[in-house]
């Protein structure tokens, strides 16, 4: 028997592919205190920079348990810079800006609540665990690389063609909690920011 | 044989008063190019003797102990390779030169050099003018301070060792260092906590915080006598201090890496140029100072005439200072005003 086209592709949208994979690009903004650092003449503080966009780029993977609940893997990597605020006993005090960068990768599993709708919009929520290493360009000594557990949770949307159906747009906001990272020495950090992403998905099966 | 050997004596502590980068003793060869002093690389095991010579209080044996252990605070410095034996009690006199023995003991008491002189300690050396080799290296401590040997210290008199520690950076060929600040409180002066063990002036009595040295001084004794991985783990700086667009003579500069929390100093030479090595890889931030008060430039060996003192202290805002392991991390140039 003959099947409506139209009806066809109703169909597909309302039944979500087991498997979707991702790239995407964005912007972390990790805000992070360095702590502070003093000797004799001058006290040293040290912050993170705010990170355009653009320079955080990655790929998910996931698979669909259910049709709402969706487990899904994270990877992804961006530059942060970091600058200096010196106050010197007798010479003036002084902002210096990027001073040094880091590389940041976040890996994580996380776990998707979906609410998919025929129109092929799917909203989300989303929350998810796993590491966040910083690694310093140009090497420090002693910190050639920090890593903490990194503690994700946000939400987003998806929309899938029409045509073809395999094919969608995700935008990505995100918020992260990290338990350490780079710092001066006798200081600890906990680094914290928004991710915000958007990228292409692909769905199968 | 050596052909040409000549003796130089510093003071080192002054007393009255109450500041490393790092700074070498240097001298200019025959042919006007500066050398460092330090005990040749081939022999890293340096005896050294004491003077059976007691004092109030202070035993020789205590002596010998306290000297045991400042010696051991810079043996125990990883990314040094020197080390000290101790060759026993001797009748020689510290300050007698070219007798070849490494000798360290009191002033005899009642010694007219010594008397109201505030001077704690004085280092000596004996050195081939032709490379800057130390062959003999003598240290006296006046025998008119009140001194103290006390686990903890002992108020109102001066901890021996802490003053022993900083002679033996001398003993090593290291100078003194301006990363000190003195602090004025009911008219009177105090080294502050920080300063550098090799800063001209003591800590006041009572304190023992001169026994550790700072990482100013790890950093001179590492370059003198390196570890192989302290050279191939570290890398230098350099850049040039200016005024006016002319060269600064002896400036003083300083850096911090906020990372490892190391301050080091080294003063620039008389075009103004610096080069300061032995840095642990990472970014720093970068200041540079006239030689403060109470210090002179007579305390690091500087000719007055040629010290321009009329400047304020500036940072390098200029870009980043970044330190990598084999490398020189070169134009770090500051340029001063009044």
């Amino acid at each position: 028997m003959a099947q409506d086209p139209i009806t066809s592709v109703t169909m597909a949208r309302s039944s979500p592919k087991k498997i979707e994979v991702s790239g995407f690009v964005g912007g972390l903004s990790v805000s992070q205190d360095l702590g502070t650092a003093e000797n004799i003449f001058q006290t040293v503080t040290g912050e993170a920079n705010n990170v355009p966009f653009g320079k955080y780029l990655g790929f998910r993977a996931s698979y669909a348990l259910t049709e709402r609940v969706v487990a899904e893997f994270n990877f992804s990597r961006g530059d942060n810079t970091y600058s200096f605020q010196v106050n010197d006993n007798t010479a003036d005090q002084a902002d210096l800006g990027e001073q040094f960068n880091v590389q940041q990768s976040v890996w994580s599993g996380n776990i998707i609540y979906q609410f998919p709708f025929e129109i092929g919009l799917v909203p989300y929520g989303t929350c998810g665990f796993g590491r966040l290493q910083q690694k310093p360009n140009s090497p420090i000594a002693g910190m050639e690389s920090v890593t903490g557990n990194d503690f994700n949770f946000g939400g987003g949307l998806k929309y899938f063609l029409q045509n073809p159906v395999w094919l969608g747009i995700r935008f990505d906001i995100r918020y992260h909690i990290v338990s350490d990272g780079l710092a001066f020495v006798g200081n600890s950090a906990d680094p914290n920011g928004a991710a915000v992403t958007v990228g292409a998905v692909l769905r199968f099966f | 044989m050596r052909q040409k050997i000549i003796l130089t004596l510093v003071l080192l502590l002054i007393v009255s008063s109450s500041s490393v980068a790092y700074q070498f003793v240097e001298f200019f060869d025959m042919s006007g190019r500066a050398k460092q002093l330090s005990w040749a690389s081939g022999n890293m095991l340096v005896d050294f003797f004491v003077k059976n010579r007691a004092v109030a209080d202070i035993s020789v044996d205590q002596t010998v102990g306290v000297l045991r252990a400042s010696y051991e605070t810079w043996e125990s410095l990883e990314s040094s390779t020197i080390a000290f034996n101790f060759g026993g009690i001797t009748e020689a006199e510290p300050f007698v030169m070219f007798d070849f023995i490494n000798t360290l003991g009191f002033s005899e008491v009642g010694d007219p050099e010594f008397e109201d002189a505030g001077v704690l300690g004085i280092t000596t050396w004996v050195f081939d003018t032709r490379n800057g080799e130390i062959v003999e290296s003598d240290i006296i401590f006046n025998s008119e301070i009140p001194w103290s040997v006390a686990p903890s210290g002992q108020s109102g008199r001066f901890d021996l060792q802490s003053v022993a520690t900083h002679e033996i950076g001398h003993f090593l060929g290291l100078g003194h260092s301006a990363t000190g600040v003195m602090e004025t409180r009911n008219f009177r002066r105090k080294l502050l906590d920080g300063s550098a063990v090799m800063y001209p002036f003591a800590f006041p009595p009572g304190s023992v915080i001169g026994r550790s040295v700072t990482s100013d001084e790890l950093v001179g004794a590492s370059v003198l006598y390196p570890s192989s991985a302290f050279s191939e783990g570290t890398g230098s700086m350099s850049g040039q201090i200016t005024k006016n667009g002319q060269g600064l003579a002896f400036a003083y500069v300083n850096v911090l890496n906020p990372f490892t929390g190391e301050t080091i100093g080294f003063f620039a030479d008389a075009d103004g140029n610096y080069r300061i090595e032995g840095l642990k890889a990472g970014p720093y931030t970068v200041r540079v100072g006239p030689i403060a008060d109470p210090t002179t430039p007579a305390h690091y060996g500087f000719p007055e005439q040629l010290i321009n003192l009329d400047y304020s202290d500036a940072i390098y805002e200029n870009g980043r200072a970044e330190v990598v392991p084999r490398q020189d991390t070169s134009g770090v140039n500051i340029e001063v005003t009044p």
